[in-house]
């Protein structure tokens, strides 16, 4: 379990963060300036906590009640600053064994990461000569050949543009098997959608509620819900490729993408917004939607911007549909009524 | 050059010289511990490094000799135990120039260290990298132009000693005379400002070759890093 439960008060700004979570990948999700940085500084060692306790499978790296303040370099914690910091002096393969030569063990190999982040025709580099991307890969993997007991993640597509975005955050999903714990703190809805197993809400330097993503993404009641972009989770595999779709299984039911290049049997997981999802008394007949598929209204939640927001169960799992409230009126929709959800785009991650 | 004027030059060469050898590591690790070690005495450290900047030279020549000199306690023990004598010995003018250009080159080493990136010492830490691992795998490497000028400086320096130097281990020609030391007996005797001149010309030539030397290897180096 990754414990934290700690108090910093760092020039002006106060920071109460507790949550207990089981080892995965963990997101912290908050606008800029609640205090994500300052909450993996603590956990770093790089900043003090006033007070509390920070503890990972029972041990603790710091404990005020304990007089136990681990300095940062014997907590094994790897940490992959926004900002790189890749070493200067040193070739891009430098940076990387810096922290393997360190380690006790040498589970994780340079081989293994320089294939996986595709950063070999780098390794003679200096990291001067280095792209945003480029930068950031070689961070992830110094990080990752350290051992670390837990990985941390400081917002880490920041200095990356759109493009090369989908790029990393595929490399992020595939890095995680060489990690048991990640840590990883942003204000894209976006990266913490396609990454984080569970999701920790912070606000105005305080955590306000820890939660496994796809029931948070989906919870009605909750603020996320109120963006534009809300959306659900569901995390599947890919089951069949026909010419120009390629089917995931998920639950116990299916949905059809747009052709993928992954293997059968792969981790996907789909991203459905909630305005992409139409809802049907009847199941329609010649429309373009690839994606029927039937489905139970749970809640019907009014939003502030007149939209009604209509949380689903399917066979595939829960989904979100946004509608007027005309069209809940003229439908007559309620909670336990059978529809059908017609999903007319899902993102894949 | 006379043979009494080579004598100088040497004598100055070998004092400094061997000064700069023991005096540049030390210096080194004090000003790695100043710029970057946090612990209770920092202060009064800092204080104790900068005292021979600002005492007279004489009282710290004076100050070696109660410590040094045969009678103190610690200068017998080195000289029975060691056969390491101090007092009117070129070693001895090594380590008064070592005390006295010691504080010159911690602050010019400190003031690189100083100007290095925290992020990049961060990030040495999550590393693993612990604080003596950080000053030779990290801040060392980046603060070597630092480093150079400061051997520069404190050669050159170490060239002019006087005060400290003569306080210390008194003026043998052939053994502690080192150009500003000729220099001074030269203007001692009569008719001797022609030498003292000859000497000054000398010792303004080394000083300025060592000026030039110090800024091409620092040039070099920024070029290098």
């Amino acid at each position: 379990m990754i414990e934290i439960d700690i108090r910093v008060r760092a020039g002006g700004f106060a920071l109460d963060a507790a949550f207990t979570l089981p080892p995965g990948f963990i997101s912290v999700f908050g606008p800029s300036g609640a205090g994500k940085t300052t909450l993996l500084r603590a956990v770093a060692g790089l900043e003090t906590p006033d007070e509390g306790r920070i503890a990972i499978d029972g041990a603790p790296v710091f404990d005020s009640a304990a007089g136990i303040a681990l300095p940062p370099e014997t907590r094994r914690f790897g940490y992959v600053f926004q900002d790189a910091r890749l070493f200067p002096h040193l070739s891009v393969r430098g940076n990387l064994l810096y922290g393997y030569r360190r380690a006790a063990n040498h589970a994780v190999r340079l081989d293994d990461i320089v294939d996986t982040l595709a950063i070999a025709p780098l390794l003679d580099r200096s990291p001067r000569a280095l792209s945003g991307g480029e930068r950031q890969r070689v961070a992830l993997g110094r990080a990752l050949l350290m051992q670390p007991r837990l990985l941390l993640m400081d917002e880490p597509l920041a200095g990356v543009d759109a493009a090369r975005k989908i790029e990393i955050i595929a490399l992020i999903r595939t890095v995680r098997r060489f990690v048991p714990a990640i840590v990883h703190v942003s204000h894209d809805l976006d990266e913490v959608s396609a990454l984080a197993d569970h999701i920790v809400l912070i606000e105005a330097g305080r955590t306000v509620r820890a939660a496994p993503a796809d029931a948070l993404l989906r919870d009605p009641d909750f603020a996320i819900a109120q963006r534009e972009d809300a959306r659900a989770i569901l995390d599947g595999t890919i089951a069949a490729h026909g010419d120009a779709i390629t089917t995931v299984a998920l639950g116990r039911g299916t949905l059809a993408i747009p052709r993928a290049p992954l293997p059968r049997g792969a981790a996907v997981r789909l991203q459905v917004f909630a305005r992409d999802v139409s809802l049907a008394l009847v199941p329609p007949q010649s429309i373009s939607v690839r994606n029927i598929t039937p489905a139970r209204i749970v809640a019907i939640r009014e939003r502030s911007d007149a939209q009604v927001l209509i949380a689903l169960e399917t066979d595939a799992g829960a989904l979100m549909a946004l509608v007027t409230r005309d069209a809940v009126r003229d439908l007559n929709l309620a909670p336990g009524r059978e529809v059908f959800a017609l999903v007319k785009a899902v993102a894949v991650r | 050059m006379t043979p009494l004027e080579l004598q100088a030059v040497a004598a100055s060469l070998v004092v400094s010289g061997r000064s700069l050898l023991f005096t540049l590591p030390i210096a080194t690790a004090i000003a790695y511990v100043l710029a970057r070690g946090r612990f209770p005495g920092r202060t009064a450290l800092d204080a104790i490094v900068h005292t021979p900047l600002i005492v007279p030279p004489v009282v710290v020549g004076y100050a070696l000799l109660i410590v040094f000199g045969l009678n103190a306690p610690l200068g017998r023990w080195l000289n029975d135990v060691f056969g390491v004598r101090f007092v009117f010995a070129s070693a001895g003018a090594s380590l008064a120039t070592a005390v006295m250009t010691a504080p010159l080159m911690i602050r010019a080493v400190r003031l690189s260290l100083e100007a290095q990136d925290e992020g990049l010492n961060e990030a040495a830490r999550t590393l693993g990298a612990g604080f003596w691992d950080r000053m030779i795998s990290l801040h060392l490497p980046l603060a070597w132009p630092g480093v150079l000028a400061a051997a520069i400086l404190g050669f050159a320096a170490g060239l002019g000693e006087f005060g400290a130097v003569i306080t210390f281990v008194s003026n043998i020609p052939g053994e502690t005379q080192t150009l500003p030391l000729a220099i001074y007996s030269a203007l001692q005797q009569p008719d001797g400002e022609a030498a003292a001149a000859r000497l000054a010309a000398l010792s303004i030539t080394l000083a300025l070759f060592g000026l030039v030397l110090s800024e091409a290897l620092v040039r070099y180096a920024r070029r290098r890093t």
